[in-house]
């Protein structure tokens, strides 16, 4: 029996299941937002999304659209701000703010049996928050100093400066903030955006966990019936994105002992023909563990310990990056595997046996991400952002499931040019020349 | 309230089970007793390189990662000064290559001197990319030893300096490997749709063959009580001034653990909490505040750490934040406010009952803290403290003779 275990082949591997997911149920309010419901009441407690078309791009002045977020919880006309955190921490809530650049989500973890005490708070910071002056400075005092010890890393500057490497510096996709923005915010600019984009108009919720009936006439009650339409402006102010000539970028940091590299550029969104291919394509590179990234340099060269690459969404643009932090005696060699590994997806063919792994992985991806009440809200807000529904997903994965090698190639010499690609590296060059044209 | 089942193989491998019929994935969680409290004061980091190494290569399967990708799985390990810890999710109905992988690791390692030779680069930039390159990344390469005089806690899982990785060599990965990579020194729990016969079979079938280790369970030495206040202040090119104050406390699985645990969080748990409101808010000394226990299985650390408002200088800072805990020792917390940092944790107990993979992580852990059945009694443990033991506890805790400070000054730029 012992002799009869074959421990060098793969187990049998079982046969993927199309993906089942069915569309939320979707109410509409008294005051025309929509609610979607994932009711799943497994474990009794309950996840309330409020996402507003209040984001960074919407701002006049940097800095807006995320502090009036964390200000929602520092005073409204019937609680001041320890009684708003005395609120939610007794019942053992959890409330998050998060804003990007399209949007502000502000979330409730709560058990279901709070939410009668919670939602009318929900919807008084929704409403009626007064931004008080002395907590203005407090934030903005520790907002500034964290912001400080960020800006240190070589990770989160090089973030900030490759943000407004491919979109652009100043554009709506492209703003950054810097220290200074800190001293140049006043109420006014806060109750201004509040007033504007804290509307009904283009928001919607999503409740998930245990939703009944009595979560449901919560929600009318308080995002509904008292609250009223505004009259917001419908777009940014700000150019979207402008094209700089400019490819390659060196932020010195003199005695870092790693840099942080990125390389990538703008790239079309989930509703482009070609996004799903592009995903598979990225994923091949560096979108998961074992990506070709990852294998070259850290397991086969040791430069760092990761490096990955990812395809971020925005409304009206998004974009596509390699992100590591290497030896910074490496620096350049890297940006030389980097290059040679873009190079081999534009002219060679990927392999059945990788391309069928990756297939796979992508598979339990997809499953692993719609585990649960929660999870299946985070997947429903990413895609109904872009007005569209789970049907997405099912519609991606078999695109993803059928791509083969001459698509891939193809996808590569379309996206993946040297020419169109901005590098930018903060930190050290070590060894290598310091050289600002690629 | 998590079920399971539990059994116990030959060679020793204890094997939790539990049923969950809502997701297509399973989640498998396997956990070694060891940690970097295990390792030789001369050969730090150890525990958290050899983790690496787990993934260079078994001895029948040459990569690790490959075929779970390629059965559509995910995982991932982590190490503390106690143990370590291997996860995986996959769908349900690959779950066998997940016993296939598993298992071979534990069976024999490849020993292959490239994967050593990566793996040692590789977790040297981790090092400096967590620790070195990275403002108040070394806080605790600090403070531990501040801490800690005697006991192996006093370095920092990834290693008391770069040199130790780098010297890390052939034959102390197999011995290593011999001595704590055993059947009968892990815990393995699962959740997802699956039921127990099947895992049974399952385990079994892949770790049934794996012989049990002929090893003694280390000792460890104590840490002998701390005689008088201890003081060290260093500078850094970092923007803010920085304290940390650190005091012993019991193990993770003494009674009074609870009794810490929630006064830090009566100090610091949400915006409600006492030196966010009192020293952020009301009196602004520092711009951000934080009071934890390590948790760990021998005596562990209770520490409070702070980023101080430029102009609050280092006594005042040490005062203040001295004065809260003084008055946990004087004034019994009301009722209310006690009540408040339990419903917290109840919250928190909820919440983790929601994924698969937590489950089978948090089935697995507290069997290794004595009995997995205690991820559902937990919550009792908190709700029987009382106001009047919390006052006795910390007045025994936070006195200055036994206090360790660590001051992290901000060296001005030129």
């Amino acid at each position: 029996m012992f002799n009869m275990l074959n421990r060098t082949e793969i187990p049998n591997l079982g046969k993927a299941a199309p993906l089942e997911l069915r569309e939320p149920e979707c109410l509409t309010l008294a005051n025309g937002m929509e609610v979607y419901v994932i009711d799943i009441d497994e474990v009794a407690v309950t996840r309330v999304d409020l996402v507003l078309r209040a984001g960074s791009v919407h701002q006049d002045k940097k800095l807006v659209a995320d502090t009036v977020s964390s200000l929602l919880r520092e005073g409204t006309k019937t609680l001041n701000s320890s009684q708003l955190a005395e609120k939610l921490d007794y019942h053992g809530a959890f409330f998050d703010v998060n804003v990007t650049k399209d949007t502000t989500a502000l979330t409730l973890y709560t058990l279901t049996k709070h939410l009668p005490d919670l939602l009318p708070v929900m919807g008084e910071m929704l409403r009626d928050a007064v931004f008080p002056e002395e907590e203005l400075n407090i934030h903005l005092e520790r907002r500034r100093q964290e912001f400080l010890v960020n800006i240190e890393k070589v990770r989160y500057k090089a973030s900030l400066e490759f943000n407004q490497l491919v979109f652009g510096k100043n554009t709506a996709y492209g703003q950054v903030p810097e220290a200074l923005d800190f001293d140049r915010l006043n109420r006014a600019d806060l109750l201004d955006f509040y007033k504007e984009y804290y509307v009904p108009e283009k928001s919607y919720c999503i409740l998930s966990g245990t939703v009944d009936e009595s979560v449901k006439s919560l929600v009318e009650s308080h995002f509904g019936s008292g609250w009223q339409q505004g009259n917001r402006m419908e777009q940014t102010r700000l150019n979207y994105s402008t094209v700089d000539p400019l490819k390659a970028q060196f932020v010195e940091k003199k005695g870092s002992m790693q840099s942080a590299i990125r390389v990538g550029r703008q790239m079309v969104g989930k509703l482009h023909p070609d996004y799903n291919r592009f995903i598979l394509l990225n994923t091949i590179l560096g979108g998961y563990f074992g990506s070709r990234l990852m294998s070259n340099l850290r397991e086969d060269k040791g430069f760092t310990y990761g490096v990955s690459s990812f395809v971020a969404n925005y409304r009206h643009s998004g974009y596509f990056s390699i992100a590591t932090e290497v030896n910074a005696e490496h620096t350049r060699a890297a940006l030389d595997e980097i290059d040679k590994e873009i190079r081999r997806l534009r002219e060679n063919r990927v392999g059945d046996e990788e391309l069928g792994l990756v297939k796979n992985y992508i598979y339990g991806t997809f499953l692993r991400n719609f585990d649960g009440p929660f999870a299946l809200a985070e997947r429903f807000r990413a895609v109904r952002d872009f007005g569209l529904g789970f049907d997405f997903y099912r519609k991606s994965l078999e695109e993803i499931l059928t791509t083969n090698a001459t698509d891939l190639i193809e996808t590569a010499d379309k996206y993946l040019q040297a020419d169109d690609l901005y590098q930018l590296v903060v930190g050290e060059m070590g060894e290598g020349v310091v050289n600002s044209n690629k | 309230m998590v079920k399971y089942d539990k059994f116990i193989l030959k060679n020793g491998l204890t094997v939790l089970v539990h049923y969950d019929r809502n997701t297509p994935m399973t989640a498998m969680n396997l956990i070694y007793k060891v940690g970097s409290r295990d390792e030789h004061p001369d050969k730090t980091g150890f525990a958290h390189l050899f983790e690496h190494l787990m993934f260079g290569g078994s001895l029948n399967i040459p990569k690790f990662d490959e075929p779970l990708q390629k059965a559509g799985g995910e995982n991932n390990a982590f190490t503390n000064s106690d143990f370590t810890d291997y996860y995986l999710t996959i769908p349900t109905n690959n779950l066998e290559t997940a016993f296939w992988l598993e298992s071979d690791r534990m069976l024999s390692l490849a020993f292959t001197q490239k994967s050593l030779e990566v793996q040692r680069q590789v977790v040297i930039e981790e090092f400096k990319q967590n620790y070195l390159n990275q403002p108040y990344g070394d806080v605790y390469l600090l403070l531990k030893p501040l801490a800690y005089k005697k006991h192996p806690y006093r370095w920092n899982t990834i290693g008391k300096e770069v040199g130790h990785i780098r010297n890390a060599g052939m034959a102390d990965v197999k011995a290593f490997y011999e001595k704590y990579y055993r059947p009968d020194n892990a815990i393995l729990s699962i959740a997802g749709k699956v039921t127990t016969k099947q895992i049974e079979a399952l385990a079994v079938k892949w770790f049934g063959p794996i012989p049990a280790g002929k090893q003694q369970p280390n000792t460890y030495t104590s840490e002998p009580e701390q005689a008088g206040e201890r003081k060290l202040t260093v500078e850094r090119p970092v923007p803010q001034n920085a304290i940390y104050l650190a005091w012993h406390m019991p193990p993770r699985t003494d009674r009074r653990f609870y009794h810490y645990d929630l006064i830090s969080d009566i100090l610091s748990n949400g915006n409600s909490s006492r030196l966010y409101q009192t020293l952020v808010k009301k009196e602004r000394l520092f711009s951000d505040i934080n009071a934890f226990v390590t948790g760990d299985l021998d005596n562990g650390l209770f520490i409070v750490s702070g980023k101080l408002i430029n102009g609050t200088t280092s006594p005042e800072a040490t005062d203040a934040i001295q004065k809260q805990l003084d008055l946990m020792a004087k004034e019994m917390v009301q009722e209310d406010e006690l009540q408040k940092v339990k419903n917290k944790i109840e919250s928190n107990l909820i919440f983790s009952k929601i994924s698969v993979l937590n489950k089978a992580l948090n089935l697995g852990y507290y069997e290794m803290l004595g009995d997995a059945a205690r991820l559902n009694s937990e919550i009792e443990n908190y709700r029987k403290v009382s106001s009047r033991q919390i006052r006795e506890e910390a007045a025994q805790l936070f006195t200055q003779k036994k206090r360790n400070t660590l001051f992290y000054r901000a060296k001005k730029n030129n």
